[in-house]
């Protein structure tokens, strides 16, 4: 079991992702709208991993990747990317993103990714 | 899936909603907004594909892909564009409404997918054959050189990335000689499931699989032909649990919640009854509390009720610049108040009415430009939407600097349609001249369009508006323009009554009706034509005895003086003759259903503390005279 931040601006990928990860055993400590808001999350709630959705308001997933990382360098995150974001995915993965999962996304992928991870 | 459906919905909603805004700002030349608009696009097509929307994702997708072009400079933003854009959103929102429904997407989206891809040049790559070698390349790189085969997943969607973190894993181990199909053909994602890449390395081949396998995801298989690794770490940290902020309901939930909430205001004045009539002193500070927690309650709903007039007055920007367009007109439509909150009951009802008084706006209001120009005003009309809370209500208000309404040209229709007689036209005010555009079977159009003279008038507009328990001002100015004031309640559910008797009834007046209680006594009344009538402030007042607008034979209450109630009535004041003053109470109007939906003259019904019914009086479909 895994305790997971899920930094997502939509409600409904957050949604899906909860119910995912929930009901795998996994626990979802907390949620974030933005970049921002998940930095600021991972400060408070230090999560074993966070899914991290790359194109956000105010501050962007891969910014955020990367001040997630000056705090916690060993920080666990997996970005949540759509088709046709094969750049941006490499300059998470390069700011120091464990992993990626595509949306949208099968439970199984999901789970093989976080459970990689832990 | 079923219960996601409703989120996505909603949520769809507000990006499409994003789109649209962003797009009209967007054809005003504000570059700015163009990442938010690509967000929602963007949001959007990871929605849908989620929800395995495809017609959707698709056209998102292409919407995005164009966006993003604009952003970079690449395609340069012009109308035709901007229009494709908005067909782009209006096809979305039919899906929307299509899932709404409980229904499919319902669309096809395959000609505006290709008709965005077009601007964006996204066609496919020639594939260009390559051949399993780099023999060469190996030779060089001397011993120790071992090939990795790694084959991703059949349903592997972003093959280039994961072939990025193969290779950032495996240059941990070693040094990379050759890859098979090259880098750049690697970068673009350019290869079918398999790849592979001969390292240089002292690793053992475990130490090289295992570490694929468990740093890269999606892979299904891993060989290596040849021969070594690295630890790996992994640790948990503590935290703390946290919960969320807010929570999506229906609004038939807020809506039974609303009334149960009436039925428990309805359960609270009978205690008080009860608590009267046997007089019993212990209940008082109980009941007094209850009083107290029942006000809240019933505040606390209502707030949760109430949503931003945004949310309807959102649409109107698109809707206005499509007519105007459509039209050869040219306006400027601004909107104030966005901001301002309704109940949703209310909202939903006022957006008809709205969307008619803008189309009269932009149909018969705004001149074309040369008209415009002619009469030495700027070439663009302007059109506004402007909401604000006043007191106890909600002020809307739509108004142009058109051509204003002509008072004589409406007599003359209204004389040609035989709503009024050649001689009514001729006395009357300009005022009243113009409230004719509020009568059944009048319609102004000269020339009738697809967007408004279609014989749906400015009367059911007002009747709409009245059933809302509000009311519709006109001021009009020839050439100078027309303004229309609607006034709503805040809420529907539970208002401000006042109670009275007649004919040993108990009917219920909302206040916002009222407008002063007069005592009437015997002697004030005089009969003018055969009418009633008393001098207020030197004023004509006609007064109507309730039970004989009620259509019963007048009781002929033998009291020296009577209750007068002093309402407004389209626009004048008339006197309402009860029996007796009961007083002034919080009411829950229970709407009249089936065959008494269309009795003129009650607004509803309402269930009184003792347990009886007792009926409003709609004053405004009330008949006199």
């Amino acid at each position: 079991m895994a305790k997971i931040l899920v930094v997502d601006d939509a409600a409904f990928m957050r949604m899906m992702l909860k119910n995912i990860l929930g009901k795998n055993g996994h626990q979802i400590v907390g949620e974030a709208q933005n970049g921002a808001e998940g930095v600021e999350k991972y400060r408070e709630l230090r999560p074993d991993v966070v899914t991290m959705d790359i194109i956000m308001p105010e501050v962007n997933g891969i910014e955020a990747v990367k001040k997630i990382m000056s705090i916690d360098p060993e920080a666990k995150i997996v970005m949540v990317s759509a088709l046709g974001q094969e750049a941006m995915v490499k300059e998470a993965l390069e700011a120091g993103a464990r992993d990626f999962i595509v949306k949208p996304f099968k439970e199984s992928k999901v789970l093989e990714v976080i459970e990689k991870l832990c | 899936m079923e219960s996601y459906r409703d989120v996505f919905i909603s949520e769809s909603m507000e990006h499409l909603n994003t789109l649209t805004q962003g797009l009209l700002e967007l054809e005003k030349g504000n570059q700015q907004v163009i990442t938010e608009i690509f967000r929602a696009a963007h949001t959007l097509k990871g929605m849908a594909a989620t929800m395995g929307y495809e017609g959707m994702a698709s056209i998102t997708h292409e919407m995005e892909n164009l966006l993003d072009a604009i952003r970079e400079g690449r395609v340069e933003i012009n109308s035709e564009i901007v229009d494709l854009l908005f067909e782009a959103v209006d096809l979305l929102e039919a899906a929307l409404n299509s899932l709404t429904q409980g229904d499919e997407e319902n669309i096809d989206a395959t000609e505006i997918s290709s008709k965005l891809s077009r601007y964006t040049g996204t066609g496919k790559k020639e594939k260009q054959p390559q051949r399993r070698d780099g023999a060469e390349e190996v030779h060089r790189a001397g011993a120790g050189v071992k090939r990795v085969d790694v084959e991703l997943d059949r349903d592997c969607t972003l093959k280039s990335v994961r072939a990025f973190m193969t290779f950032r894993e495996l240059k941990e181990l070693g040094e990379i000689v050759k890859c098979i199909p090259d880098e750049d053909r690697l970068e673009d994602g350019d290869f079918d499931r398999s790849f592979s890449i001969f390292l240089k390395t002292g690793a053992s081949d475990d130490e090289i699989k295992e570490r694929i396998l468990k740093k890269v995801s999606e892979v299904a298989g891993v060989e290596v032909h040849s021969v070594e690794t690295a630890p790996q770490k992994s640790g948990g940290t503590k935290s703390e649990m946290k919960s969320v902020q807010t929570v999506r309901v229906s609004i038939e939930r807020l809506d039974s919640l609303m009334n149960l909430v009436g039925e428990l205001v309805i359960s609270k004045s009978r205690l008080f009854q009860i608590k009267n009539k046997y007089a019993i002193d212990e209940l008082n500070e109980t009941l007094a509390y209850i009083d107290k927690l029942t006000t809240s309650l019933q505040e606390e709903v209502q707030e949760m009720r109430m949503v931003e007039v945004s949310y309807v007055f959102d649409r109107f920007p698109r809707m206005v610049r499509d007519l105007a367009k459509k039209e050869g007109k040219k306006v400027e439509f601004i909107v104030k108040g966005r901001d301002i909150e309704l109940d949703r009951t209310v909202l939903d009802e006022i957006g008809d009415p709205l969307v008619h008084l803008l189309r009269n706006c932009i149909d018969h209001g705004i001149e074309p430009p040369e008209e415009r120009l002619e009469k030495g005003k700027s070439e663009v009309g302007r059109v506004m939407l402007k909401a604000r809370r006043v007191k106890d209500h909600v002020e809307i208000v739509v108004e142009d600097d058109g051509r204003g309404i002509d008072p004589e040209k409406i007599k003359r229709i209204a004389v040609e349609r035989g709503l009024i007689s050649e001689k009514e036209a001729s006395g009357m005010s300009p005022e009243d001249a113009r409230m004719l555009i509020f009568t059944p079977g009048f319609s102004s159009a000269e020339k009738v369009t697809d967007i408004s003279g279609r014989g749906v008038g400015l009367d059911v507009v007002r009747n709409k508006i009245l059933a809302l328990g509000g009311t519709v001002e006109l001021e009009s100015e020839v050439d100078r323009g027309t303004r229309f004031v609607l006034k709503l309640p805040l809420t529907l559910a539970i208002t401000k009554a006042l109670l009275i008797s007649a004919g040993g009834r108990i009917y219920a007046i909302p206040l916002n009706n009222v407008s002063e209680i007069l005592n009437v006594k015997r002697e004030d009344l005089t009969t003018v034509m055969g009418q009633e009538v008393i001098q207020l402030r030197g004023r004509i007042l006609p007064v109507y005895d309730l039970i004989t607008l009620l259509g019963k034979p007048a009781t002929g209450n033998g009291s020296d003086a009577r209750p007068v109630v002093v309402v407004e009535k389209g626009g004048n004041l008339i006197g309402i003759a009860v029996d007796e003053l009961i007083g002034q109470q919080e009411i829950v109007i229970k709407g009249l259903e089936g065959k008494l939906r269309d009795v003129r003259g009650f607004a509803g019904s309402t269930i009184m503390g003792d347990g009886r019914v007792s009926l409003i009086l709609d004053i405004a479909s009330l008949e006199v005279g």
